[in-house]
C-alpha cells in the first residue's frame, strides 16, 4: 500500500457576485493504492468541489488553497502541461453525465483509443484493439461493432460504461467517480457498481466514489467520509461508520433513509431543517442549527476534526473520545 | 393582479423587519444591469439626446426652416447661435439636428413598438398553440421574409405616394418577422417547461397560461431585441432617406440630414460631420444597452 | 371497506415520434403506456415503480389528460376523462392534482410563492375575495412547513425541498380527492427527501387523499405506497400489496428490481448480491415480441417469444403478467 493522494487543509472559494463562497474547508486525507473512499453529502456539501479542485478542474470563478500531493509531487500549483500529464493517465474523473462528458460527433470507440494514445505511445491499430478489449471488460455487448456508434446510439447505462472504461483505459492510480450511477436505474446502477468493484478488486487503483447514497458506499468502500456545509465531520472505516456512527449529521442520515429493511408504517425520522446558505455561514457548527442535541457552545465554537477511537474521527464537540 | 398586491401586507412588514430582501427576476437584473457601466453611461447618453431633441427645437433662437441670407453655408461658431453651423439655405444646423433626433428616434420606437407588439402576440400564439396552426403561421412569416425590403417599400411608395407613416407602416411590417420567430422558438421551449404543465393541471385557460407563464418568460430574450431593434431601425430610417424614399423635406431627420451632408462633403464637411456623430453615438448606446441587457437577464450568470 | 374512486381501463399513450423520411414523413408511434388497467382506492397511495421509460410518467399525466391517451378509460365519478374537452375537465381538475418532479421547473419563476399557492383559488374558488385567498394561501403555506413571510419570496430563493414543499401547498390549496406525484422526490438530497415524504403521508392521513405515487425508487416507494405497480416497458409486470410484492414477488422482473436495490449494509459486499438483471431496457419504438421483458428475464421460453403473458389473479389482490411465475 502506497501512499497516492495527500491532500491537506484544502480549501476551496468560489467569487459571486455577492462576495465569496467557502465551498470546501480544512479538508485533509491520504489515499492509498488500492483503497476505495467514499465520500458522501448532499448537495452544496463541497464532496464534489474538492476532488474537482484537486485534479485542477474547478470554475474559472474557483480557487484552490492548501496542499495536494500525488505521490509526493505537489499537485494544486502544477502547471496546466503537468496537469494534463498527471489527468487522464494516473488520475482519472467519470462524471455523472456521460453523455456531456462525451463528444457527440465522435464515434466511443475513438475516443477510447485517443484517451490511450495521448498518453502512450501506441499506434492506431494497437490503440484500437485495447480499445475494444476495454468495452468488453465493461461488458459492452458486441464490443468490435460498438466500437463505431456514436454516443447517442448508446443507451444511458452502455455511455456511463464507456466513461468508465476512458477513465480505466490508461491503468490510472486514481479514479475519482463522481456520482456515476445517480443518472441511471436500480438495475443498471447495480452493474455500474460490480463492475467499479470489479475493477478496484483486480487492480492497484485507488477509488473515490463521490455519491449522496450511503447505500451505494456500503457495499462497495473500505473508508468513508461525511461531509457537511464544505468541511469533512465524520471519517471511518465503512463498517465502523455504520456500526457506530458518532455525528449527529451521520445518524441522521443513516435513519431517515428509506431501506427494504425498516418498517414502512412508521414515520422515517428525519433531519429538520435545511442546510445552511453557504453565502452566510455560522460561526459555530455548520450543523448546530439541525442538531437535536446542540449546545451553547455548538453554535459559538467549530469543531475539529479529531480522532475518536482507533480510526474513527469526526467533528462533533459532543462526542466524547 | 390584485393577489400579488393584497398578498401579504402584513408579511411585507415582517420581512422588513428582519432585514430580509427578497427579489423578482426581473429586480435582480436590473441590479446587474446597474453595476454595468458602459451600459448605464449609455443610457444617461441617450436620455441627453432625447431630451435634447425634444427641447432644444423648443427654445433654440432658430426654427428648422428659417432660412437666412447672411448665414448661407456658414462654417460652426458661437457668432448668431449657429453652433453647427448652417446649411446650404442657410439654416441653422443645430436645430435641423435635434429635429431630425425627434424624428429618427421616434420612428425608432414606434416601429419597434408596432414589430414588438405584433410580433410577440403572433410568435406567441404559434408557439404555444402548436401543430399546423404554427406550420401555417410561420409559413407565412417565411412568405413575408422573401419579399426584399426595398421592394416592398417601393410598392408601398409607388401606391400611396411618399408619406412618413407609410415609413412606419413599412419598416414596422417587415421587422415583426425576427421578433415573431423569436417569441416563437423561445415559447416553444417554455411550453415544455414543468410550470405550464402545472398550469394546464390546475385548470388554467389557455389565454391566461399565456398572459401568466408564457409571455412573461419569453419577455427576457425580447427586451434584448428590442434594444439592438430600435438602432436597426434608425438606420432602415435613414437608409431610406438617404436614397430619397423616407422622410421628405421640409421635415427632417438624421438620414435625411447625412444625405444632404453627403453631397456637400467638400464645401461643408459639418452638415456631415454633426447628424452622423449622434446617428453613431445613438447606434453604439442601443448597443451597449443590449449586450447589458443580455449579459444581466442571462440565467446562467446566477 | 373500500372503494374505488379512480378507475382506469385499458389505458394507453402513444407518442409520434418523426420518422428518418423526408419532410418529417414515415411517423412512427411510440407506445409509452400499454394496455394499463387499474383502479385506486379512496385514501390509499397507490406506487408506481420502473425504470426510466417504462410509462410510468406518462400514465400519470395521461390519468389527468395532461397528455391525450390513445385509448382506454379514466372514470371518475362516473364519467370517463378521456371524451371530455378542456372546459368540461376544468371543474373536475380540482379533485386531481398533480406535484412534478424537478422543484424548480415546475414552479413559473416570474410569480412570488404566494401568487403560485394562491393561483388554483382563482380558478376553482373565483368567489373568494383576494383577501381570502391570500388567507387561505398562507395558511396552507404553514401547513406544508414554511413560514408566511416567504410567500412574498421567488422560487429561485428557495432549496430543492422548498420548492417541493410549494407545489404540494399549491396542489393541496383546492382540498383535491387524488394527487398524482410524479418523481416528487427524486431530485431531492437524502434527508429532505425523508421529510417531503413525512409530510406527504401526513397530509394523506389529515385529508384522506388518494395517492398515485411515481417513483423509480422502491425503498421510497416501500415506505409510502400500500399497493405497489411494476411497470416495464409500458406494461404492467405485477400489482400487488407491499408486503406480498417484497416478500414474495412473483414476475422475474419485481424480483431483479428488488435485488439491484443497494443494501446499506457494509456487511452486504457488492459480490453477495444475486445476479443483477444484465443488460438495458430495449428501445420503446422497437418492443420485444409477446412477453416484453424476455430478452433480460433468465427464466425466458419459447412462448414468451410468441404470447404476451395476460395479466392473471395470483391469490387475493396479486396480479403479475407471467408465462412462469415464481410460486
Amino acid at each position: 500500500m502506497t501512499v497516492l493522494l495527500e491532500c491537506e487543509n484544502l480549501a476551496v472559494t468560489f467569487d459571486i457576485d455577492q462576495g465569496q463562497i467557502n465551498a470546501v474547508q480544512d479538508l485533509s486525507l491520504t489515499l492509498s493504492s488500492g483503497e476505495c473512499l467514499g465520500v458522501v453529502g448532499e448537495s452544496g456539501s463541497g464532496k464534489s468541489q474538492s476532488f474537482l479542485a484537486m485534479l485542477g478542474l474547478l470554475a474559472r470563478n474557483g480557487r484552490a488553497s492548501g496542499s495536494v500531493k500525488f505521490r509526493g509531487e505537489e499537485i494544486l500549483a502544477a502547471n496546466r502541461r503537468r496537469l494534463n500529464e498527471l489527468r487522464g493517465s494516473r488520475l482519472a474523473i467519470i462524471f455523472q453525465d456521460a453523455l456531456s462528458g462525451l463528444t457527440p460527433t465522435m464515434r466511443v470507440g475513438e475516443q477510447l483509443a485517443e484517451a490511450l494514445r495521448c498518453h502512450e505511445a501506441v499506434d492506431s491499430a494497437q490503440a484500437r484493439a485495447r480499445a475494444i478489449e476495454m468495452m468488453e471488460i465493461v461488458n459492452i455487448p458486441d464490443a468490435a461493432n460498438r466500437f463505431s456508434a456514436y454516443p447517442f446510439e448508446l443507451s444511458g447505462g452502455q455511455r456511463q460504461r464507456i466513461m468508465i472504461a476512458m477513465a480505466m483505459i490508461c491503468r490510472p492510480d486514481v479514479v475519482i467517480a463522481d456520482e456515476p450511477t445517480t443518472a441511471l436505474d436500480v438495475t443498471v446502477q447495480a452493474q455500474i457498481l460490480r463492475l467499479l468493484d470489479g475493477f478496484r478488486r483486480h487492480t492497484e487503483t485507488a477509488l473515490v466514489m463521490i455519491t449522496h447514497d450511503l447505500a451505494v458506499v456500503a457495499g462497495l468502500c473500505d473508508r468513508v467520509m461525511i461531509m457537511y456545509a464544505g468541511r469533512p465531520v465524520e471519517m471511518a472505516p465503512t463498517a465502523t461508520l455504520f456500526d457506530r456512527p458518532c455525528h449527529p449529521y451521520t445518524i441522521g442520515l443513516l435513519k431517515s433513509m428509506p431501506t427494504l429493511r425498516n418498517d414502512p408504517a412508521a414515520d422515517l425520522p428525519v433531519i429538520a431543517g435545511q442546510p445552511p446558505d453557504m453565502r452566510k455561514p455560522p460561526p459555530g457548527c455548520a450543523f448546530a442549527e439541525r442538531c437535536a442535541l446542540a449546545e451553547e457552545r455548538c453554535r459559538e465554537e467549530r469543531p475539529q476534526l479529531r480522532q475518536v477511537g482507533g480510526s474513527q474521527q469526526v467533528a462533533c464537540h459532543l462526542v466524547s473520545a | 393582479m390584485n393577489a400579488r398586491s393584497n398578498i401579504l401586507r402584513s408579511a411585507q412588514i415582517a420581512k422588513a423587519a428582519r432585514g430580509e430582501v427578497s427579489e423578482s427576476l426581473w429586480r435582480q437584473a436590473a441590479r446587474r444591469f446597474a453595476r454595468n457601466k458602459a451600459a448605464m453611461f449609455s443610457c444617461y447618453t441617450l436620455v441627453v439626446i432625447g431630451l435634447a431633441s425634444i427641447f432644444v427645437p423648443m427654445f433654440w433662437p432658430h426654427g428648422i426652416e428659417d432660412a437666412s441670407w447672411e448665414y448661407i453655408g456658414t462654417a460652426p461658431s458661437l457668432e448668431a447661435w449657429h453652433w453647427f453651423g448652417t446649411d446650404a439655405n442657410g439654416r441653422d444646423l443645430l436645430v435641423r439636428v435635434f429635429y431630425g433626433g425627434r424624428v429618427s428616434l421616434s420612428i425608432g420606437l414606434l416601429t419597434t413598438l408596432v414589430a414588438l407588439c405584433i410580433g410577440v402576440t403572433y410568435g406567441s400564439v404559434a408557439g404555444f398553440i402548436g401543430g399546423r396552426t404554427d406550420g401555417f403561421m410561420m409559413r407565412f412569416v417565411d412568405v413575408m421574409y422573401s419579399l426584399p425590403l426595398l421592394f416592398f417599400i417601393i410598392i408601398l411608395v409607388t401606391v400611396f405616394g411618399r408619406n412618413i407613416f407609410l415609413v412606419f407602416l413599412a419598416i414596422g411590417a417587415v421587422e415583426w418577422l425576427t421578433m415573431a420567430r423569436i417569441v416563437r422558438g423561445q415559447t416553444l421551449s417554455i411550453k415544455n417547461q414543468e410550470y405550464v404543465e402545472s398550469a394546464e393541471a390546475i385548470g388554467m385557460t389557455r389565454p391566461m397560461i399565456l398572459r401568466r407563464y408564457i409571455v412573461p418568460n419569453v419577455l427576457g430574450p425580447v427586451v434584448v431585441y428590442v434594444t439592438l431593434l430600435i438602432p436597426t431601425n434608425i438606420l432602415i430610417e435613414s437608409y431610406l432617406s438617404f436614397i430619397g424614399l423616407g422622410v421628405q423635406e421640409p421635415l427632417t431627420s438624421w438620414g435625411l440630414l447625412i444625405s444632404q451632408g453627403a453631397g456637400q462633403l467638400d464645401s461643408a464637411p459639418w452638415m456631415l460631420f454633426f447628424p452622423a456623430t449622434f446617428l453613431a453615438i445613438t447606434m453604439f448606446s442601443f448597443n451597449f444597452i443590449g449586450d447589458g441587457l443580455r449579459d444581466a437577464l442571462d440565467p446562467r450568470q446566477r | 371497506m373500500t372503494t374505488a374512486i379512480l378507475e382506469v381501463d385499458g389505458l394507453s399513450v402513444s407518442y409520434s415520434i418523426p420518422g428518418d423520411g423526408l419532410l418529417g414523413g414515415g411517423m412512427r408511434s411510440l407506445q409509452a403506456v400499454n394496455d394499463v388497467s387499474f383502479s385506486l382506492q379512496a385514501g390509499e397511495t397507490l406506487g408506481v415503480v420502473g425504470e426510466t421509460g417504462c410509462g410510468k410518467s406518462s400514465l400519470g399525466k395521461a390519468i389527468l389528460q395532461l397528455v391525450k391517451p390513445s385509448a382506454g378509460r379514466v372514470i371518475w365519478n362516473n364519467r370517463d376523462l378521456c371524451g371530455l374537452t378542456r372546459k368540461s375537465l376544468r371543474p373536475l381538475r380540482k379533485d386531481l392534482q398533480i406535484i412534478f418532479q424537478d422543484p424548480l421547473s415546475s414552479l413559473n419563476p416570474r410569480l412570488c410563492v404566494g401568487e403560485i399557492v394562491a393561483e388554483p383559488l382563482l380558478i376553482h374558488a373565483p368567489e373568494l375575495s383576494a383577501r381570502e385567498r391570500e388567507q387561505r394561501a398562507i395558511a396552507m403555506l404553514e401547513r406544508v412547513g414554511l413560514r408566511p413571510e416567504m410567500a412574498l419570496r421567488y422560487p429561485n430563493e428557495f432549496s430543492g425541498g422548498q420548492c417541493q414543499r410549494v407545489s404540494i401547498a399549491r396542489a393541496m390549496i383546492v382540498e383535491p380527492k387524488v394527487v398524482v406525484c410524479d418523481e416528487p422526490v427524486s431530485a431531492l438530497d437524502v434527508s429532505v427527501q425523508a421529510q417531503i415524504c413525512n409530510l406527504l403521508r401526513e397530509l394523506q392521513r389529515e385529508t384522506g387523499i388518494a395517492l398515485l405515487f411515481i417513483s423509480h425508487d422502491l425503498s421510497v416507494v416501500r415506505y409510502m405506497a400500500q399497493r405497489i405497480l411494476v411497470m416495464y416497458l409500458g406494461r404492467i409486470m405485477e400489482l400487488a400489496p407491499r408486503d406480498e410484492l417484497f416478500t414474495k414477488p412473483l414476475h422475474p422482473y419485481s424480483q431483479a428490481l428488488i435485488r439491484s436495490v443497494p443494501v446499506p449494509d457494509p456487511a452486504m459486499p457488492l459480490n453477495d448480491y444475486p445476479d443483477a438483471l444484465s443488460g438495458d431496457l430495449p428501445s420503446p419504438l422497437d418492443p420485444p415480441s409477446g412477453c416484453v421483458f424476455r430478452t433480460r428475464c433468465p427464466k425466458s421460453t419459447p412462448i414468451c417469444v410468441s404470447q404476451a403473458p395476460p395479466l392473471e389473479r395470483r391469490g387475493d389482490r396479486h396480479l403479475v403478467a407471467c408465462h412462469h411465475p415464481e410460486e
